[in-house]
């Protein structure tokens, strides 16, 4: 009888190793809180914000640039004050960082899924097809991901039919450039382990008993290669929501209706020298917070996960 | 010495002082200058830059008044005739003589499809070179203000655009470029040195200029920079010397700036929303079958939604003279009597749409740059806020004129934002470029199609037309028109402000170009 052990899942996760390690992490903890608040903040933002920004028909130019509640001739109804359409800031920050993290959180997964079976395709199959995906991945690579985000923006653009609805699009050419950009890291992960795992015996024994060679990356390999592939995941979230904020600070992510953290900061850099400080202060420390939490967040599952850390 | 010897002494003395202390003017715009080629765009911006290279026959002082550039005299020899004699000694950069052929040749290239200043020129017959120093220009109909309709009609070289491949313009809005987009050869006080577009633009003196150069400056460095602080802040950390224009929300501080001076006054520009009025169906709208906006009252519930007030106060911080017409004060034909706005009433705006058929309001997107005007974007996003409150849901395109531009000038659009500067600071340009219908050189920036015969008419009779009194009441009966039928919605005019370093002076022109030649950097 072992006792001290429970053995449902989240028990399971309770004792774990991850966990613990999570929990005697100060840094991780205080990121995590940071993360699930900022996460929290965004998807219940239909809830807790005092307005809905991206519903244009409440906006008055007549409260525009009001300076926070706090500061003479600021009003209790915008806590953290306007901007220059008259948009609550604190609302704007909630709704915003709402499509932050879903280009983030999306583009990752995109990038993840793309270069996940690139990689295992490359490394599993070898010859043409490896030498092809991993020539474009070195081509890519030697581009800063920006670039290629706006060069990809751009072209999407263009292609689109004129009379689409570029506020529903913006965010999904933004996600399909962003995560065009950063497939290649996953891609080239994924295809080393997958070289090291393919002459493995459980890979030449699933292949003696005839299992074909789509199903033994997909049953085998795949969850064998997919740890270092979180981690560097995780770390590209905070990338990705840079990636977007700077696309939309240059005016090429989404429409400045539906403002994102980029596009607020945009609007705030207008009034640097003009001190309206909250126009930017305030998206740009959402920003930070947001990506720094993330990232400190990857860092500390980096770590967790190398077995020669430990 | 010999006389030879004493040029070459003058000369290396000259030499050496122009090196070590050659003035260099660094000049910032928020966007750029989208052509070297003076008949591919006519836009301010555009043709502003271009102005300090290349030369028209008559140009304009900083009063805006006429004043003799590469034609010294000019009459009007009949009703459709006009005599102009050549200037004398004029040499492209080149250093090929500016001749009567020269002229023949950019009447026709500013003529042909490719050209955007075919206005100017669309009413212009023939063009006859009696000799080396003649013109005789033979326009359709009368035009007794013909020298002020070709003040932007810059001449360039024939022998040079032939040898380039360049003796078309090419079409801006079909993104295409010739040698003559990026190199230039006028005969302008500067000439081009470098091109980089979208980056840097270096001009030189000009030394062999015909005329005398007000100014002192040996080069001038342009760049564009779009954002607003980053052109405050390098204005202010002296690493440009002037910058146009400075942000509306800056100029204040700018102006408690010891080290810099802002020169702020009326510009002539009218900033108005135009509607695609043509088409049976709009091509960006979820309205099928037919198009809202040609409907009178669709429009004037558009007009009526718009709180004028509020995009003055709020967005221009007071830099703007809200107008009902699309020509401004300082312009000719401008009649103050008629300059009453229908009132800001979103309730009335409502009704106006529910009894055209829209009582839940359509969606429609807006074409809109956000770096040609004064905070033209963040208009456009008021306007689109407005617009939202009556139940229109706008989708709006924001984006750098170097792609708005192509997309309505080939009149890809439904809703948009324009403004127009009368170059001839007589409101028959307006009404001829902007409003009256497109047909030959007509309304070639009515790019909503507006149309209406009794306007047309009216417009052709203004442009002939030679009594004042008579003139302003034909003026009238057209504006009037125009308002009625809400053929635009006119939004303001917008005040233009220069900011510059302390040791930089400069002639500031309503028509917002900037001279060169009048800069001095002490």
């Amino acid at each position: 009888m072992t006792d001290a052990v429970s053995t449902s899942a989240t028990g399971r996760f309770f004792d774990s190793d991850i966990f613990y390690s999570f929990r005697s992490s100060p840094v991780a903890v205080a990121a995590a809180i940071v993360a699930v608040l900022m996460i929290l903040g965004s998807v219940l933002a239909p809830l807790l914000a005092p307005h809905d920004p991206f519903d244009l028909a409440t906006l008055d130019l007549n409260n525009s640039l009001l300076p926070p509640a706090w500061v003479a001739q600021g009003q209790a109804a915008f806590p953290l004050g306007t901007d220059d359409q008259g948009r609550d800031v604190l609302s704007t920050l909630l709704y915003g960082s709402r499509i932050s993290l879903l280009v983030g959180l999306a583009s990752v997964a995109l990038a993840m899924v793309m270069g996940v079976t690139l990689g295992l395709l490359s490394g599993f199959l070898g010859g043409r097809l490896d030498s092809f995906i991993m020539r474009t991945a070195d081509v890519q690579l030697s581009f800063p991901a920006i670039l290629i985000a706006l060069l990809i923006n751009g072209v999407a653009r263009s292609l689109l039919p004129g009379n689409a609805n570029l506020e529903a699009l913006a965010i999904g050419v933004l996600i399909g450039s962003i995560a065009l950009a950063n497939w290649v890291q996953y891609a080239r992960t994924v295809r080393g382990s997958t070289m090291v795992e393919k002459h493995r015996e459980y890979v030449q024994a699933a292949q003696v008993i005839g299992v074909g060679p789509f199903a033994i990356m997909r049953r085998h390999v795949l969850p064998n290669v997919l740890g270092p592939v979180l981690v560097i995941g995780t770390i590209n979230v905070a990338t990705a929501i840079i990636t977007e904020a700077t696309l939309s600070f240059l005016g090429v992510g989404v429409p400045p209706t539906t403002p994102s953290l980029g596009t607020m900061i945009n609007t705030g850099n207008n009034f640097l020298y003009s001190g309206e400080w909250w126009l930017v202060v305030f998206p740009g420390m959402a920003l930070i917070l947001l990506c720094m939490s993330v990232n400190l967040l990857g860092d500390w599952l980096r770590d967790a996960l190398n077995p020669r850390l430990q | 010495m010999k006389p030879s010897t004493r040029f070459l002494v003058a000369a290396a003395a000259t030499l050496l002082a122009s090196a070590s202390h050659a003035v260099t003017l660094r000049t910032a715009d928020q966007g750029d200058a989208l052509s070297m080629d003076p008949h591919s765009l006519n836009e301010t911006t555009q043709l502003g830059f271009t102005a300090n290279v290349y030369e028209p026959l008559v140009t304009r002082d900083s009063k805006l008044a006429l004043k003799p550039a590469l034609a010294t005299e000019w009459k009007q020899s009949s009703p459709t005739s006009w005599v102009f004699t050549l200037r004398r000694g004029v040499s492209f950069h080149d250093g090929q003589p500016f001749t009567a052929d020269d002229v023949v040749f950019s009447f026709q290239r500013a003529a042909d499809p490719g050209s955007d200043l075919r206005g100017a020129v669309s009413q212009v017959k023939e063009v006859r070179k009696i000799d080396e120093r003649t013109i005789e220009i033979i326009t359709t109909v009368p035009l007794p203000i013909f020298p002020e309709m070709i003040t932007s009609l810059s001449m360039m070289n024939k022998a040079w655009c032939e040898a380039n491949g360049a003796a078309k313009p090419v079409d801006k809005r079909k993104g295409v470029e010739n040698a003559a987009s990026v190199r230039a050869n006028g005969t302008g006080p500067f000439r081009l040195r470098s091109r980089e577009p979208a980056v840097r633009t270096v001009l030189v003196r000009n030394q062999q200029y015909w005329g005398k150069i007000e100014g002192n400056v040996d080069e001038v460095v342009w760049t564009p920079i779009g954002n607003d602080a980053t052109r405050v802040a390098a204005l202010k950390s002296g690493e440009i010397d002037l910058m146009q224009p400075a942000p509306v929300q800056d100029v204040e501080r700018l102006k408690q700036d010891s080290n810099l001076t802002v020169l702020q006054g009326p510009e002539l520009r009218t900033i108005f929303l135009g509607m695609d009025q043509k088409r049976d169906e709009l091509l960006f709208s979820n309205v099928k079958g037919k198009n809202p906006f040609k409907d009178r009252r669709v429009r004037q519930a558009f007009f009526q939604a718009i709180d004028i007030e509020a995009i003055k106060t709020r967005i221009m911080r007071g830099a703007a003279t809200p107008t009902n017409l699309m020509v401004g004060p300082g312009v000719n034909g401008f009649l103050p009597e008629l300059n009453k706005r229908a009132p800001y009433d979103p309730e009335a705006s409502k009704k106006l749409l529910a009894e055209a058929g829209y009582p839940n309001g359509f969606e429609v997107k807006m074409n809109c740059p956000n770096d040609r005007y004064v905070n033209d974007g963040e208009i456009c996003q008021a306007v689109a806020g407005m617009l939202a409150r009556v139940g229109v849901k706008i989708n709006l395109e924001a984006e750098s004129k170097a792609t708005y531009f192509p997309k309505i000038l080939s009149r890809n659009t439904s809703f948009y934002l324009l403004g127009w500067t009368p170059t001839t600071y007589d409101v028959e340009n307006t009404l001829y470029n902007i409003m009256a219908t497109p047909t030959g050189g007509r309304g070639t920036f009515n790019l909503g199609s507006y149309s209406n015969a009794k306007f047309d008419e009216l417009t052709g009779k203004i442009g002939t037309e030679t009594d004042p009194p008579k003139r302003n009441a034909m003026i009238a009966e057209a504006m009037k028109l125009h308002a009625e039928e809400f053929g635009h919605v006119p939004l303001h005019q917008q005040a233009l402000a220069w900011a510059m370093r302390k040791n930089v002076t400069i002639d500031q022109r309503g028509d917002n170009i900037i001279l060169y030649r009048t800069a001095v950097v002490k």
